[in-house]
C-alpha cells in the first residue's frame, strides 16, 4: 500500500491505493476554512491572546487605584470573567504585577503597583495578612468576599459583582469580537446575533467560559457553510 | 494603517506537506510607516486548539534580515525554507485540533511588532527518529519524575488516602472477591498483545490462554477498541476536561458457548484496528488515547476484563513492520463483511497437545513443489526432481473427509478424532476464499509464523475451513469468493467454528 496526496477544493484527500482500487482515507482541510475563520473561535485561547481580546469597562478604576490604600475586588463564580477584568487593569499599569494562585498549591505574591491577585480565596493567613495590611492598590478576583477583613485592615474597598456587569450587548460583542480575531481572510464570516447572546445569556446566566463551550459545540458542527446563529 | 502589511507565501498552493519534505515560500513586506526594525524573524511551531489550553511547540526560529531602517513605501521579499517536522501531524478531531504554522513578524522596538500567521498541513511522512524496530513496547512521552517526587506524591496521595480508608478499604474488598471468584472459575488467564504501537487499518493481533477449573457457560468473548480525545481547559478549581470518542467498536471474538473445565483455551485473533488520523497524543492539556479492552462474558457472573493501553501511529512509520504484516497495510476486502461468528478473525491455532504444527504435519516426502498461491492457479507441478526411493501415496480425496465429518453429527470429541485419523496424509483441497488475514501465532511453526490465513470454505461443500500458508508466499491476489487450490494436511477440529483447521503442504526444499 502506499499513501498520496490528491488536491481537492479547499483541501486535499489522502487515499491509499490497494491493490490497484483507490480507498479513500482521510480529507485535510485548512482548519475552519469553510467558515473563512482559522479555527474554532470559541475554543481556549492563550493568556496573551485572552488579555488582547478582554472587553470589560476597567477605566473607571483608574482613579481609584492610584489612591495608596484602595482595594477592588471582583467576586463571582468561575467563568463569570474575573481573571478577564484582572488582565484588563494590568494591561492599564505599567508597574502592575498579577498572580494567579493554582488550586492546591502556593504562589509567591509579586511586588508591583497595584497588586493583582487572582483566585485570592487561597491566598495563606500570613500571605492574606501581608497583602491585606500594607498600603499598596490591590486588586482581587475571588470566590469570596472579602469586604470586612479588607475594610478591618483599613483599606478602602469597593467589591464588583462581575455576574452584574454583564449585559446581552456586551456578550455578543465579546462573542463576535472572538470570532473575528480568528478570521482567515477578507469576506463573510459567522456572527452572533444579539437575541442569541440575550437567549444565552438566560439561559446559562454570566457564564461565559459555559456559554462560549455552547458555542463551541455549534460551530464545530456548521458543516454547511457560513451563516449567523 | 499598520506600519506595515506582511503576507506569506508558501511554494504549495495546497499547502500540504509531508514530514521531512522542505517547506519553502517567501515572506512579502510592505512597508506603511517610517519604521526602526530590530530584525524580521520566521517561526515554525505547531499549536493545539479547541476545546483544551494550547499545547505548543516552536521548532525553529530564523532571522529572515537585521536590524534596519525600514522606509514608507519599501516592499522586500524574503525566500524562507526549512525542514518540515516529523511529527505531530496535522489533526482536526472534535475537542482537540492540531495544526502547524509559519510566523513572520517585524521585531519593532517599544512597539507592537507587526505580524502574521499562516497554518500549512503536515501529513505523515519519515518517521521520527526515535521510533522503535519493536512494537511490543509503548514509548513514553514524558520524562519519568524524579525519585523524590515519586516519593513525595505517594505520600500525598497516602495521606489523602487514611481518613478515606472506610470507604477505600470495603470497595478494594468487593474488587478482591470480584477478582478470585473469576481467577477459580477461570484460572489464571494470559492475555498477550505483541503490538502495543499500532498503525491505522492493520490487522491487530492478541491471543488469550486459560485453562478453565470449572466448566461453565460465556455469552461471549469481545474485546472493545476505545479512542478517545481528552483536553483540559483553564486551571484549578476552573480547571475542566471534556473527553469525545474518536473510535469505540466492538469485535466479536467468540459467540456464546460453553466453556469446559481442564480443556486449555489457548485461541489467537487479529482484530481490524480502525482506519483513523487520530494519532496519539500525549501533551500537558490535550490527549488522544487508545484502548483495547477484552471481555469475556459469563452470564450471572462478574465477568473477566483486562485493558491494554495502545499507542496509534501513523502506517508510514511502520516501514519494516508493514512487510511483516501484509494485512496492516493491505485492507482485507472480506473484513467488513466477515461472518457474525467470527468477526475479529480468530486464527487457527495449532493444536493444544501438539504446540508445534510441524510435528502434526507430516514431512511431505512428494518431490513436487508447492503451488503458488493465487486465485483461480493451478498448483505447479515441478517435472525435474527424480522420484524418492520411497513412493509416497497419492494426495487423497478431502470430499471423503468432509463426507466423513458430516456423518459424525454433532459430537466435537468424534470429528477431532476423525481429523487425527486423516493428519498423516497429504489433500489436495480447492478453498473458496471467505477471508486473507496475516498469522500470527507465537506458537507456530516458524515457517507459518507471519504467514498468511486463508479462511473459507471446501469448494463445492458447506463445510468450513482455515488454512495456514507459510510466510513468503504471494497472496496479494485472492480476495473474497476466489477460488484457491492448495495441498494440505488437516491438524485439528474448531469445535467452536466447526471447522477444519490444516496446514499447507511445506516441502522439503523449503
Amino acid at each position: 500500500m502506499f499513501t498520496i496526496a490528491a488536491p481537492t477544493v479547499g483541501g486535499l484527500s489522502v487515499v491509499s491505493i490497494v491493490a490497484g482500487k483507490i480507498i479513500p482515507e482521510v480529507t485535510y482541510t485548512l482548519p475552519f476554512a469553510h467558515l473563512n475563520l482559522r479555527r474554532n473561535p470559541f475554543g481556549e485561547f492563550s493568556v496573551e491572546e485572552s488579555t488582547r481580546l478582554a472587553d470589560v469597562e476597567v477605566e473607571e478604576f483608574d482613579e481609584f487605584l492610584r489612591e495608596p490604600g484602595s482595594a477592588l475586588q471582583f467576586v463571582g463564580e468561575k467563568g463569570y470573567g474575573k481573571t478577564t477584568h484582572l488582565l484588563a487593569i494590568r494591561s492599564r499599569f505599567p508597574d502592575a504585577a498579577y498572580v494567579h494562585i493554582p488550586e492546591g498549591e502556593r504562589a509567591e505574591i509579586p511586588d508591583g503597583n497595584p497588586q493583582l491577585i487572582d483566585e485570592a480565596q487561597r491566598l495563606t493567613r500570613q500571605q492574606k495578612r501581608r497583602a491585606f495590611h500594607s498600603n499598596v492598590p490591590l486588586v482581587l478576583g475571588t470566590h469570596r468576599d472579602f469586604n470586612r477583613e479588607l475594610a478591618r485592615a483599613g483599606r478602602r474597598v469597593r467589591t464588583i459583582a462581575v455576574g452584574d456587569r454583564m449585559n446581552s450587548t456586551l456578550l455578543s460583542r465579546i462573542l463576535n469580537s472572538r470570532i473575528e480575531w480568528v478570521r482567515r481572510d477578507e469576506g463573510p464570516v459567522p456572527g452572533v446575533r444579539h437575541r442569541t447572546a440575550a437567549r444565552l445569556l438566560e439561559r446559562f446566566g454570566p457564564d461565559v467560559r459555559r456559554i462560549q463551550y455552547e458555542l463551541y459545540l455549534v460551530f464545530q458542527d456548521m458543516k454547511d457553510g457560513i451563516r449567523d446563529v | 494603517m499598520s506600519r506595515c502589511d506582511i503576507t506569506i507565501e508558501f511554494d504549495r498552493a495546497n499547502r500540504t506537506y509531508l514530514g521531512g519534505e522542505t517547506v519553502s515560500g517567501e515572506v512579502h513586506v510592505r512597508v506603511n510607516k517610517d519604521t526602526t526594525s530590530d530584525g524580521i524573524v520566521l517561526e515554525n511551531m505547531w499549536q493545539t486548539h479547541g476545546y483544551g489550553n494550547p499545547d505548543l511547540a516552536v521548532l525553529e526560529i530564523q532571522e529572515l534580515a537585521k536590524r534596519t531602517q525600514l522606509k514608507a513605501g519599501q516592499e522586500m521579499s524574503f525566500p524562507f525554507s526549512f525542514t518540515a517536522a516529523l511529527g505531530p501531524t496535522t489533526y482536526h478531531g472534535h475537542h482537540i485540533n492540531l495544526d502547524h504554522y509559519v510566523t513572520a513578524y517585524i521585531d519593532v522596538p517599544w512597539a507592537l511588532d507587526p505580524k502574521v500567521t499562516e497554518d500549512y498541513l503536515l501529513l505523515p511522512g519519515e518517521p521520527p527518529p526515535g521510533m522503535p524496530d519493536k512494537r511490543d513496547e509503548l514509548i513514553d512521552f514524558t520524562p519519568e519524575p524524579a525519585a523524590w517526587r515519586r516519593t513525595l506524591l505517594y505520600t500525598f496521595l497516602g495521606c489523602i488516602a487514611l481518613p478515606l480508608a472506610p470507604i477505600i478499604l470495603p470497595v478494594l474488598g468487593v474488587i478482591w472477591i470480584r477478582k478470585k471468584m473469576v481467577a477459580r472459575r477461570l484460572g489464571g488467564i494470559e492475555l498477550t498483545t505483541p503490538h502495543l504501537l499500532v498503525a491505522p487499518g492493520e490487522d491487530w493481533p492478541l491471543e488469550l490462554k486459560f485453562t478453565p477449573k470449572k466448566s461453565f457457560r460465556i455469552n461471549g468473548i469481545q474485546a472493545e477498541i476505545l479512542g478517545r480525545e481528552a483536553a483540559t481547559a483553564g486551571s484549578g478549581t476552573n480547571e475542566t476536561t471534556k473527553t469525545h470518542k474518536v473510535h469505540d467498536g466492538v469485535d466479536k471474538l467468540e459467540p456464546e458457548g460453553q466453556i469446559s473445565a481442564g480443556e486449555s483455551f489457548d485461541r489467537k485473533y487479529t482484530i481490524p484496528f480502525p482506519e483513523t488520523n487520530a494519532y496519539s497524543l500525549e501533551e500537558e492539556d490535550n490527549k488522544i488515547t487508545w484502548t483495547v479492552k477484552v471481555r469475556i462474558d459469563i452470564p450471572w457472573f462478574p465477568d473477566w476484563t483486562e485493558k491494554k493501553t495502545v499507542q496509534v501511529f501513523p502506517a508510514e512509520f511502520f516501514k519494516d513492520a508493514a512487510v511483516k504484516t501484509p494485512a496492516a497495510a493491505d485492507p482485507d476486502p472480506a473484513r467488513p463483511e466477515a461472518p457474525a461468528d467470527n468477526a475479529a478473525g480468530e486464527q487457527p491455532v495449532a493444536p493444544a497437545i501438539a504446540q508445534d504444527p510441524s510435528a502434526a504435519a507430516p514431512e511431505p516426502i512428494t518431490p513436487e513443489a508447492p503451488p503458488e498461491i493465487a486465485a483461480n492457479e493451478q498448483p505447479v507441478v515441478p517435472t525435474a526432481e527424480p522420484a524418492p526411493a520411497a513412493v509416497p501415496p497419492p494426495p487423497s480425496s478431502i470430499q471423503s473427509l468432509v463426507e466423513e465429518l458430516s456423518a459424525a453429527g454433532g459430537m466435537g470429541d468424534d470429528r477431532n478424532e476423525i481429523i487425527q485419523s486423516w493428519s498423516n496424509r497429504e489433500l489436495d483441497v480447492v478453498v473458496k476464499i471467505d477471508r486473507t488475514s496475516s498469522t500470527f501465532s507465537s506458537d507456530a511453526d516458524e515457517r507459518y509464523r507471519n504467514g498468511w490465513t486463508i479462511t473459507g470454505t471446501v469448494a463445492d461443500t458447506e463445510q468450513a475451513i482455515e488454512v495456514l500458508v507459510p510466510e513468503g508466499r504471494s497472496a496479494d491476489d485472492l480476495s473474497r469468493g476466489d477460488r484457491w487450490p492448495a495441498r494440505i494436511v488437516v491438524s485439528k477440529w474448531d469445535s467452536l467454528y466447526n471447522r477444519i483447521s490444516a496446514l499447507e503442504v511445506l516441502h522439503r526444499d523449503e
